[in-house]
């Protein structure tokens, strides 16, 4: 009764044409979902309309580790280079006028909102539009940062929500407070191989039909193909036991007398190899003449997630971007209050690409860049069932406990707790070595 | 004017609703490919979905086990034999193999087939260090020569999910299902589905002329070769004009002796 009413033509010019709003209703319902999308998907496309907009303040999601790991804002300290500026705000959608398309921009970060590498500047030879590297994850295997659930330590120091993959570095303040800082990521291409096996019979496909009825009964004329064993192999015991007669005399044997001295180095501790060779792994000072080899070493920043890509915004500070027309680099000062506490945490591998077999060396560098004590490091991380750690090849350059615990991919959770406060300045290195399963 | 205002709105509500419950809405999967369907049809699929699947030479590592030897077809007859064969495979094409010196069984080979489903993506220069290995078992000979259908899906472990143990070079893991099973669905909920093997006791019979037997040889990229060579017609004008010889018989021959 309705639909005829509706359909009727009297009701149909009376009526508001209440279809109508519904329908526009949806297009608009469609078309901002649409927008929205197109917004968070594609940052590089905002930043066109984004110049004449304000930004608001970062959130404290976003770990910092990636820009102190990149940018450096902290050890190089303002040198009054560019005049402090007041921080405009920006709505959430819009990126930050000045700084490159895959810096954070403070809008919650969005798994395809990564921009895919121009062609010819990555390794990587393709990857779908908008999808982040290491793509596809299943041929690589990656360890560091925070992956999926966030990492909570109690005031116990238990600590919940450390996935597989997660290395992070947790501490405590002078202020009562407890820090988790992850690392970054590092990916190393590793793909394995197994397969699934069926073997079908012949028997399988044929089809068995039972008789309705015998009208014919046949008997057997001979008897074929009913062999017995003529003989059989009985399991004997050894009526004698053979002795190993022990030699009876001894033949000595005179080495050379002729001896050289050489003298081997029998090893070297702290001794930085090539892959490590870094500023920032020596002296904790991020050099930007590094930034390159240093970006292949942790597959770059680009190639990192979505929450833990390259970030500029430090404690929800945005830089100020000092541009000079005669030279050729960026140059960023970040203005912080005083009585922060953060620590950075670098980590590299020795192996961009490894066999099932092969051995690599991961190194961890931390530091206390913030302005105050902190205490009870704690460095967690849990390896994924394709790293099996190497039994003692740990080393830790500052005083601490170093402990072990099977994880949940039968792997092993790697813990070194420091033992020493670390004061402004101070850091260390752990390097261990894991083989690819 | 009001109840037809909130007659819209709560249209508008009901199908916001059911759409969403629709989206919502999982339940068994449903694989569109069986490991049933005739050799190729699997890849052939894959290339429909786009991407960079088409007329990429995917590297694959063939090892023959247990002293044996392997040789792919290439241009219409097989390579010579060898224990680790390395070759670049297209997706979507069937590739036939030739598997000699089994032991125990002088004098028997085995041609099995191997198609291509998916592809690597490895960075640059490292696409022959990491090939799709597929082994070639003894045990799946001695299958094959008892007159039973050995079926291998190869497909790529989730790291994450991968099992936590060190194998051998020479073994690769796998596993066998029953009969009622798919080992392509099976592959896929353990991984990605890179290659799919079948070895069967099939006598060949070489039709050289339909080359059914060799699936009309597909293009194979060796190591060392960037590229498949592309023969580029050069048209001698003189041919083009001199009807008096068929064009059929100036390519792929050198232009017209004048």
């Amino acid at each position: 009764m309705l639909l005829r009413r509706q359909r009727s033509p009297h009701r149909y010019n009376q009526s508001p044409n209440w279809q109508w709003i519904a329908i526009g209703l949806m297009s608009v319902l469609c078309c901002s979902c649409r927008s929205l999308d197109t917004l968070t998907a594609w940052p590089e496309k905002r930043s066109n309309t984004a110049e004449n907009a304000v930004q608001q303040p970062a959130t404290k999601q976003v770990p910092a580790v990636a820009a102190t790991a990149y940018q450096e804002p902290t050890a190089t300290p303002p040198q009054a280079t560019a005049p402090v500026q007041p921080v405009p705000t920006m709505p959430a959608t819009a990126t930050i006028h000045g700084l490159p398309p895959s810096a954070w921009s403070g809008h919650p970060a969005h798994p395809t909102a990564r921009p895919a590498r121009p062609a010819g500047s990555s390794t990587h030879p393709w990857a779908p539009p908008g999808i982040p590297h290491p793509w596809p994850a299943d041929e690589w295997v990656i360890d560091g940062g925070d992956r999926a659930r966030k990492v909570n330590v109690a005031q116990d120091w238990s600590v919940h929500g450390l996935d597989e993959e997660d290395t992070v570095v947790h501490f405590d303040t002078l202020d009562g407070d407890l820090i988790v800082q992850p690392s970054n990521r590092v990916a190393v291409y590793a793909p394995r191989f197994a397969a699934v096996r069926r073997v079908d019979g012949i028997v399988q496909n044929e089809y068995t039909y039972g008789m309705l009825s015998n009208h014919q009964v046949q008997e057997l004329e001979r008897q074929r193909g009913t062999n017995i064993d003529l003989g059989l192999t009985q399991q004997l015991q050894p009526k004698r036991h053979s002795v190993l007669n022990t030699p009876n005399g001894f033949r000595e044997h005179l080495p050379g007398r002729t001896v050289d001295n050489v003298q081997n180095a029998a090893g070297a501790e702290y001794v930085f190899e090539s892959y490590e060779d870094f500023s920032i792994m020596r002296r904790g000072v991020f050099d930007n003449n590094e930034k390159l080899r240093l970006n292949q070493r942790i597959l770059a920043a680009k190639s990192w997630a979505a929450p833990q890509g390259v970030q500029v915004v430090i404690d929800e500070k945005v830089p100020t971007e000092f541009s000079n027309g005669r030279t050729t680099g960026e140059h960023f000062t970040y203005h912080m209050r005083t009585g922060k506490k953060r620590l950075r945490v670098v980590k590299v591998a020795s192996q961009q690409q490894a066999q099932p077999g092969d051995i690599i060396e991961f190194t961890i560098r931390f530091d206390n860049t913030g302005d105050q004590t902190i205490g009870n490091v704690t460095v967690l991380d849990n390896l994924t069932p394709r790293l099996e750690y190497i039994e003692e090849s740990q080393t830790c350059s500052v005083k601490g406990n170093f402990l072990t615990q099977e994880n949940a991919g039968r792997s092993l959770l790697l813990r070194w707790e420091i033992t020493d406060p670390l004061k402004v300045g101070e850091g260390g290195i752990i390097r261990f070595k894991c083989r690819v399963r | 004017m009001g109840t037809w205002m909130l007659k819209g709105q709560l249209a508008t509500v009901l199908v916001i609703f059911m759409t969403s419950s629709l989206l919502a809405q999982g339940g068994p999967r449903h694989f569109q490919h069986s490991i049933l369907d005739p050799p190729g049809t699997v890849g052939r699929s894959q290339l429909q979905r786009g991407g960079p699947l088409a007329g990429y030479y995917q590297p694959v590592e063939f090892k023959a086990l247990d002293g044996m030897r392997v040789s792919v077809a290439k241009d219409g007859k097989f390579q010579p034999a060898a224990p680790n064969a390395k070759a670049g495979l297209l997706i979507g094409q069937v590739y036939r193999l030739r598997v000699s010196n089994i032991p125990l069984k002088a004098g028997f080979e085995v041609y099995p087939s191997v198609e291509i489903i998916n592809r690597l993506y490895p960075p640059q220069g490292l696409a022959w260090k990491f090939p799709i290995p597929i082994h070639l078992t003894s045990k799946d000979m001695e299958f094959a020569l008892q007159g039973r259908y050995v079926t291998r899906v190869i497909y790529l472990e989730d790291p994450r999910a991968a099992v936590p143990a060190q194998h051998p070079p020479n073994l690769q893991p796998y596993f066998d299902v029953g009969a009622s099973e798919d080992p392509l669905h099976t592959a896929d909920q353990l991984g990605r589905p890179m290659a799919i093997l079948r070895l069967g006791s099939r006598v060949p019979r070489l039709d050289r002329t339909t080359g059914t037997f060799l699936f009309n040889s597909p293009p194979v990229q060796l190591p060392g070769t960037a590229t498949v060579k592309q023969t580029t017609f050069q048209a001698d004008p003189a041919t083009i004009r001199n009807s008096r010889v068929p064009r059929l018989y100036t390519f792929p021959t050198p232009p017209l002796q004048r």
